[in-house]
């Protein structure tokens, strides 16, 4: 009697736990989604500042500069429609294609502003320039927190004895992050020594 | 190996390290009781017997009482040094020495360190910890500490600040969340509290060697029992230091298994392992007192037996397989070379720099009109609010121009040259005797800006350059002391500046290494000749006349001295007079000195105005008293 007791005691701590390990897991990658778009909301708020101080000292690349803009403004757009239903993939598909070209367009940027050297050597600009990159690292790094956390709770969800629990309460698969261009991900280089 | 197994198998064998310490414990206990019990056994049978299980098989209860009581003692004292040790991270991290980053500076360095642990945050999924910077130290290192994610502090170097570069940077600080992350710091926290659990074993033997009574009855049992609590407690004490260091070095290699998984980029850790080999300090730091962090630091702080890292040659090929360690030294000296391309020790950078302050602070002066009408009375005089805008706008520029100890060096010698011609020429040749030719260059090239710095602005750009100053090796710091004496002796005159910047680099640079009491216990009274000469300069510096002084002294003199104020007497050789009174108003109490303190703002402030001599006499003593700038002043100097 005693033993059934005693191992009915360790089935129910050992349910609690799996169940809460799998609440925390949910929880952690459901939060990691949520920094993907704070920071890319800080970097397109950097990029007006960025081609502000430019302006002053690239005269003759008007048309690059207005590329990184309006590159800027439908990359912002776009995390407007999917941050309001991130479930839709057409439109997060839209915003990655988006934020894709105002990679290349500020990438054409530095590569330009190689022969400024008046404007490498701006304070302001090797701040942002500093701010940007750093942006950039955090949303390439959100985006891999967000995928190991959902390997993670994937693995919780799938082992034994858990699996059971996850079945019981329903807890659903979730879907790693896909980059299906490479480009996307590649941060545009920024070298200022 | 991938990072993924990689980090299985350090938490693999972590455990088992761990259930090895445990075990060794409850060895240390077991034999513990196997000494008493037999002690207990042959008092009862009046012959030595060493029959220990006899014993507890005969008295069980006895025998449990005892077990108990043996674990306690080990337990009780862990649980105590735990708490101790349970500090937060910030704690740990001001103790030696750390200086805090705020998330809103302008330096580009810092704000690069930030930025960095900000991704290192999000990419580890914690909290963005506090960040501290160990200024004096050239080595690269750092460390994590704190008990929990939530209060943990991650520290680097200036070393690691000004040699790394950002990917190198980045890995370093993913190394040191990986500790955060894996609760590392708890871990040490409890396998120190263990071995401390066992000193106290062998203390409590040694103490009863001390003080046991000798030929009483039962007096040889009582000292074998003492005895076996000493050895058996150094015993357990050896071997638990031997298995905390391996479990440290299991916990590092999690950590740089980790660091990889954070940045998905093993090349900038092992570049910055490269530099550290390459580097003839390394990852030394100064501080003595690093071995309580010595388990959490980013690489070996100390090198010692019980080494608490693996070897920096293993850690490079796990992550990179095809290093061979042959090619160590020509891969680190091409580390090392590209320091150059980070502007480390570029005296181009240093020119370019200085403008930038002089530009600032001569801005803010032809700007304030107040500024301009308070100099035609006297050209060295500022209104107190414009005082405040001068300081707003200084240290932002100048923390730029005081990055390394040689620049920060040029900017002293070069604050002491004289206006006067043939002075300045007498100096000039001074220099030329004693400095190497690329230091006399760096100072002919600050001589113009500096030449430019308004007055008011001298005290405060020095202090701001102390910190870069007290990086210097100590034969070189009194060198530099010595060298100032005489630039200042070159005119056989001492100006108010000259005074000040002579004590300042006496005291800050030198007191360190004295390791003196910053206060002592003498009250006011003690010290009212001393006093009556401080107040008295203080109050000449300040006054255009005998009378003005003398009201000027009269303001402050009775908050330092209530009940027998020395009345005032002109003083002309003041700084032979106060250079002998400052060591002595150093042993003041501590509420004495705040009473000086406040003595000596009633005085400045008397009419109003701050002359330059006033600001720097104020600064300088209250560095010298080791009292922070009362609250009413750091506003205005």
């Amino acid at each position: 009697m005693i033993v059934f007791l005693v191992l009915l005691v360790v089935l129910v701590l050992l349910f609690i736990g799996a169940y809460n390990r799998l609440v925390t897991a949910r929880n952690a990658f459901k939060n990691a989604f949520a920094q993907i778009d704070v920071q890319l909301t800080r970097r397109y708020d950097l990029i007006p500042n960025l081609v502000e101080i430019a302006k002053g000292y690239m005269k003759h690349e008007r048309e690059t500069l207005e590329n990184v803009i309006r590159a800027r403004n439908s990359a912002v757009e776009g995390l407007k429609v999917a941050a309001s239903n991130p479930a839709d993939a057409a439109a997060v598909q839209k915003l990655s294609g988006a934020d894709a070209q105002l990679g290349g367009a500020l990438g054409r940027l530095f590569a330009l502003s190689e022969a400024y050297p008046d404007l490498k050597a701006n304070q302001n600009m090797m701040q942002l320039s500093e701010e940007l990159t750093s942006t950039e690292n955090k949303v390439s790094f959100a985006r891999q927190a967000y995928n190991d956390a959902v390997m993670t709770y994937n693995n919780a969800r799938e082992v034994f004895p858990s699996s059971i629990v996850a079945g019981m309460f329903g807890f659903q698969p979730a879907q790693p992050l896909d980059i299906s261009k490479p480009e996307a991900r590649e941060a545009p280089k920024v070298s200022f020594g | 190996m991938d990072f993924y197994s990689r980090q299985a198998e350090a938490r693999k064998q972590t455990r088992w390290l761990v259930i090895g310490f445990i075990l060794a414990l409850a060895a240390v206990a077991l034999a513990l009781d196997a000494v008493l019990f037999s002690l207990l056994e042959s008092a009862e049978a009046h012959a030595p017997l060493i029959a220990p299980l006899d014993y507890a098989s005969r008295h069980t209860r006895a025998a449990f009482t005892v077990t108990l009581i043996v674990l306690a003692v080990i337990g009780l004292a862990s649980l105590f040094k735990s708490l101790q040790l349970r500090s937060g991270g910030g704690v740990v991290a001001r103790s030696l020495g750390g200086v805090r980053v705020e998330r809103d500076t302008s330096d580009l360095k810092l704000k690069r360190l930030h930025n960095v642990v900000e991704e290192m945050a999000i990419a580890s999924g914690v909290p963005v910890p506090e960040i501290y910077v160990l200024e004096q130290e050239t080595a690269i290192n750092a460390f994590a500490a704190g008990h929990t994610p939530a209060n943990a502090a991650v520290t680097v170097t200036q070393g690691a600040l000004d040699r790394l570069n950002r990917e190198q940077l980045q890995g370093v600080i993913a190394h040191e969340f990986s500790h955060v992350v894996n609760g590392d710091m708890r871990l040490n926290v409890q396998l120190m509290g263990w071995l401390f659990g066992l000193l106290v074993v062998a203390l409590i033997g040694r103490t009863i060697l001390r003080f046991a009574p000798r030929g009483r009855k039962n007096g040889g049992a009582i000292l074998i029992a003492a005895l076996a609590f000493v050895v058996l407690g150094y015993v357990g004490l050896l071997a638990g230091r031997i298995l905390q260091a391996a479990v440290s070095r299991q916990r590092e290699r999690l950590a740089d298994a980790s660091a990889v998984q954070f940045t998905r980029n093993p090349g900038g850790l092992k570049e910055a392992l490269l530099k550290i080999a390459g580097l003839a300090e390394g990852s030394r730091l100064v501080q003595a007192d690093a071995e309580q962090v010595a388990h959490m630091l980013f690489a070996p702080g100390l090198s010692r037996i019980f080494a608490t890292h693996p070897p920096l040659e293993e850690r490079i090929r796990v992550l990179d397989p095809s290093f061979n360690p042959r090619t160590l030294p020509r891969l680190a000296a091409e580390a090392l070379e590209e320091d150059i391309g980070l502007n480390l020790n570029d005296p181009q950078q240093a020119s370019a720099a200085v403008p930038g302050l002089v530009s600032v602070a001569g801005l803010s002066i032809a700007a304030d009109p107040v500024a301009v009408a308070a100099q035609v009375g006297r050209l060295d005089t500022v209104h107190i609010e414009q005082a405040q805008a001068l300081r707003l706008a200084l240290p932002e520029s100048l923390r730029r121009s005081a990055g390394s100890p040689d620049r920060a060096r040029a900017l002293v010698l070069t604050l002491l040259l004289s206006g006067d011609e043939p002075v300045r020429n007498r100096q000039l040749t001074r220099l030329a005797n004693s400095l190497a030719p690329a230091d006399l260059a760096a100072i002919q090239q600050c001589a113009p800006l500096c030449a430019q710095l308004p007055p008011m602005l001298r005290l405060p750009a020095l202090l701001q350059i102390f910190p870069a100053l007290r990086r210097l090796p100590p034969q070189d710091r009194q060198a530099l002391c010595a060298l100032a004496d005489d630039l200042i002796q070159a005119d056989n005159r001492i100006d108010v500046f000259e005074f000040c910047l002579a004590k300042l680099l006496a005291t800050l640079l030198q007191d360190e290494l004295e390791a003196r009491a910053p206060h002592g216990r003498l009250s006011a009274t003690d010290v009212s000749a001393e006093l009556q000469v401080l107040f008295v300069t203080l109050a000449q510096a300040g006054a255009s006349d005998r009378q003005q002084a003398r009201l000027a002294y009269e303001a402050g003199i009775g908050s330092a001295l209530p009940q027998r104020a020395p009345p005032f007497e002109s003083l002309e050789d003041w700084p032979q007079r106060l250079g002998d009174a400052l060591p002595r108003l150093e042993k003041l109490a501590p509420l004495a000195k705040k009473a000086v303190i406040e003595g000596l703002v009633a005085t400045v402030a008397n009419d109003g105005m701050l002359s330059t001599a006033e600001a720097e006499l104020l600064r300088t003593v209250c560095a010298i008293l080791h009292c922070p700038l009362p609250p009413l002043l750091p506003a205005l100097i």
